[in-house]
């Protein structure tokens, strides 16, 4: 236990001293802050963009078919004509900015035809707002009552309240915290600690260190020192984002006007132990599986790419997101519930919004349990086998034939 | 001689391939034990055997008695033949570091790391990342490693692999030192200069099998009645059904025929009224009698 100790030890502080470490957890977090503002200020920028190159159109000719159109809607830039073939050849000419054409019958398939001149690939749909807008208010025009205008032209508020069994059902930002709070930090905590996993095991190979280490410490005591060193900078993460969280929601909740209801988190305890475990377990599961790429490749280049593919596998559930969501008890939720790479994160999923039976709860634990036996006994064989080998890739072939000696 | 190392019939096969096969030898307390081989003999594979590194496939390897165990370890230095170190760490914690998985306490380990790094002219590098050592500093650092729990027993394997010759003799000087105090040694070579010069015992194999076993000066021995060096004047007598020979001016090598003594041969030279100023019988050197088993196909 002592050398574990010592193993682990060494594990934890070169992770935690490294500049990295700090680097990745203070600042994914803001990255993807970061990210997202750029992503909606950027669609903001284009809408408003799109909204202005449509007003700065000068000549746009309108053929009101229908004959819906009323003239107190036409500007100093829109121009009335009849013939919809001419309107088209005005735009093909450039004498025009765009042409509208409204069909005969609106109630029809045939829809509004827009003709108009090319300003990049964001813009082409710029007059196609116009286009309903004009008819919109046109067909308003013809009501006559100044209050239902009015209605028509106001935001109207829509409350929902839905009901499951005669039970209201909540549905506030408080109810999904749990599972949002849950699935980040199993990202953020099994595929950072998966990847620190695969650096430290590739550093023992590819340094050369495996068969000294080795001749001292069992390989079994190895791993396990090396998990626990790194279960340490998990809890380490844990709190550096819990802290970070706290000051990132007081301080939002001072610029823009967002509180959570904390008397309505609905937090049971058998929920968080689940949660618990399924985060612990899929840590355990996605770390053996760091032990053993690390130890078939020959450094940690290798031992990277080979491995994105486990990765890609324990993240897949976020593809399946829609149906996961929409049914979490249907056959894809089942299905990946006993995946062994994407069991944690359904499960957890399902269990923190409280979709899953006892009965299959248990089957999860027992299958999450089996995953992570199995994951740690290949580790260590691949462990054992893969220091032997510091030059080589393990090739099937050589699995096949050593995998029954030590 | 109480036996430190022993290895009693064993075999390791990949596979269907046997690399060693029926092997057994004993290292005695005290004793510089070489062991011998070609590359891909099978050397490396049955110290990871006894080390407990991999599995034998047959036969026993025991090391004081038993099979090697977690608390064997800290009674042994091993130098492995792919030997490393954690590069982006430095020196003193690399050190300090092995020296406590090998139960060396805390302290200790740090005093003895210093007075080491003293001694092998790299204090100044005590708190430099090993990344930025040499590697002819790195292997000074490797052998730090092996010696710093004081062990009984050291097991290396080419322990002075590219090492220049004033690291080299710093090195055999070190382990004359351990012998001094009574280590035993095992280790593995390939330059016979080294097994002439300190080992006691050795064994060689080849292809998986021993070969040669037994005290350095009694294997020489077994291979000196095949040649012997004269020196003449005149013209030396040819003997067909004695001897072969190679004359260089007015020195030969003679290398007896099946069942023919050198007595026989002295006689013979003698008979012919050859005047010789030598007459020696030259046991070969370890490095002829390890290219000759080497070369061997049996």
């Amino acid at each position: 236990m002592n050398k574990i100790l010592l193993i682990a030890k060494r594990e934890y502080l070169k992770i935690v001293r490294s500049k990295s470490f700090w680097a990745i957890v203070l600042l994914l977090p803001i990255f993807y802050i970061v990210i997202g503002t750029l992503v909606s200020a950027t669609a903001q920028s284009v809408e408003k963009k799109i909204e202005e190159e449509a007003k700065e159109a000068k000549r746009i000719v309108l053929v009101d078919s229908a004959g819906v159109l009323r003239d107190s809607l036409f500007t100093e830039s829109l121009e009335r004509i009849d013939d919809a073939d001419r309107a088209r050849q005005l735009v093909v000419s450039g004498e025009v900015d765009a042409a509208i054409v409204y069909p005969p019958t609106l109630a029809s398939d045939q829809g509004i035809a827009v003709y108009a001149q090319d300003t990049g690939l964001l813009s082409r749909d710029r007059f196609s707002e116009l286009a309903r807008t004009l008819l919109k208010q046109s067909i308003l025009q013809n009501i006559e009552s100044q209050e239902q205008r009015e209605l028509f032209n106001s935001e109207i508020a829509v409350s929902t309240t839905i009901y499951d069994e005669g039970e209201e059902v909540q549905q506030g930002i408080e109810v999904f915290l749990i599972p949002i709070v849950s699935v980040v930090l199993y990202f953020l905590l099994v595929i950072l600690s998966a990847s620190f996993m695969l650096a430290s095991v590739s550093e023992e190979k590819e340094n050369r260190m495996i068969e000294t280490m080795l001749s001292i410490v069992p390989a079994r005591q190895l791993v396990w020192g090396k998990i626990l060193g790194l279960t340490g900078v998990a809890i380490t993460q844990l709190l550096t984002l819990i802290a970070f969280g706290i000051v990132a929601y007081n301080t939002t909740t001072n610029l823009i006007e967002f509180q959570i209801n904390w008397a309505e988190v609905p937090i049971g305890f058998w929920q968080i132990i689940l949660a618990v475990f399924y985060i612990f377990t899929g840590f355990l599961f996605i770390s053996s599986v760091m032990v053993g790429v690390g130890s078939a490749m020959p450094n940690h280049r290798e031992a990277q790419s080979f491995s994105s593919l486990f990765i890609i596998l324990s993240i897949f559930p976020i593809y399946l997101a829609t149906p996961l969501i929409a049914d979490p008890n249907g056959p894809v939720a089942v299905i990946t519930s006993y995946f062994p790479f994407t069991s944690a994160l359904v499960l957890l999923f399902r269990t923190s919004i409280g979709a899953i039976a006892g009965w299959e709860s248990a089957l999860g634990i027992a299958a999450m349990l089996v995953y992570v036996a199995v994951g740690l006994w290949a580790a260590h064989r691949l462990f054992a086998l893969g220091a032997m080998e510091v030059s080589k890739k393990l090739s099937f072939n050589f699995l096949l034939k050593h995998f029954r000696s030590k | 001689m109480e036996t430190v190392i022993s290895v009693d019939k064993f075999s390791k096969r990949f596979g269907r391939q046997e690399v060693v096969h029926d092997l057994s030898f004993e290292v005695r307390r005290g004793e510089v034990f070489a062991f011998l081989g070609a590359n891909g003999s099978g050397k490396t594979t049955t110290v990871r055997c006894l080390l407990g590194l991999m599995r034998p496939s047959a036969g026993e390897l025991l090391i004081q008695g038993r099979r090697y165990d977690e608390t064997i370890a800290s009674r042994i230095g091993y130098l492995p033949e792919e030997r490393g170190l954690y590069t982006s760490s430095n020196v003193l914690e690399t050190m300090t570091y092995v020296g406590s998985l090998k139960g060396v306490a805390k302290n200790e380990a740090i005093q003895w790391s210093e007075r080491f790094l003293e001694r092998v002219g790299l204090a100044d590098k005590a708190k430099e990342k090993v990344k930025r050592l040499s590697s002819g500093q790195q292997q000074k650092i490797q052998l730090g490693l092996t010696l710093i729990n004081n062990p009984e027993i050291l097991i290396l394997d080419e322990p002075t692999k590219g090492l220049d010759p004033v690291n080299r003799a710093l090195f055999m000087e070190m382990l004359e030192e351990r012998r001094a105090h009574g280590a035993t040694i095992m280790f593995i070579t390939h330059l016979m200069d080294e097994v002439e010069k300190i080992a006691d015992r050795l064994i060689m194999i080849h292809q998986g099998r021993r070969r040669l076993y037994g005290e350095v000066g009694e294997v020489r021995r077994q291979f000196g009645e095949n040649r012997i060096h004269v020196d003449f004047s005149g013209t030396l007598p040819e003997a067909k059904d004695l001897f072969r020979s190679s004359v260089d001016g007015h020195r030969a090598e003679l290398i007896p025929l099946d069942g023919v003594t050198s007595e026989r041969i002295l006689e013979h030279l003698v008979s012919r009224k050859l005047k010789m100023q030598k007459f020696e019988i030259d046991a070969p050197s370890l490095q002829e009698i390890f290219v000759m088993i080497s070369e061997s196909n049996e």
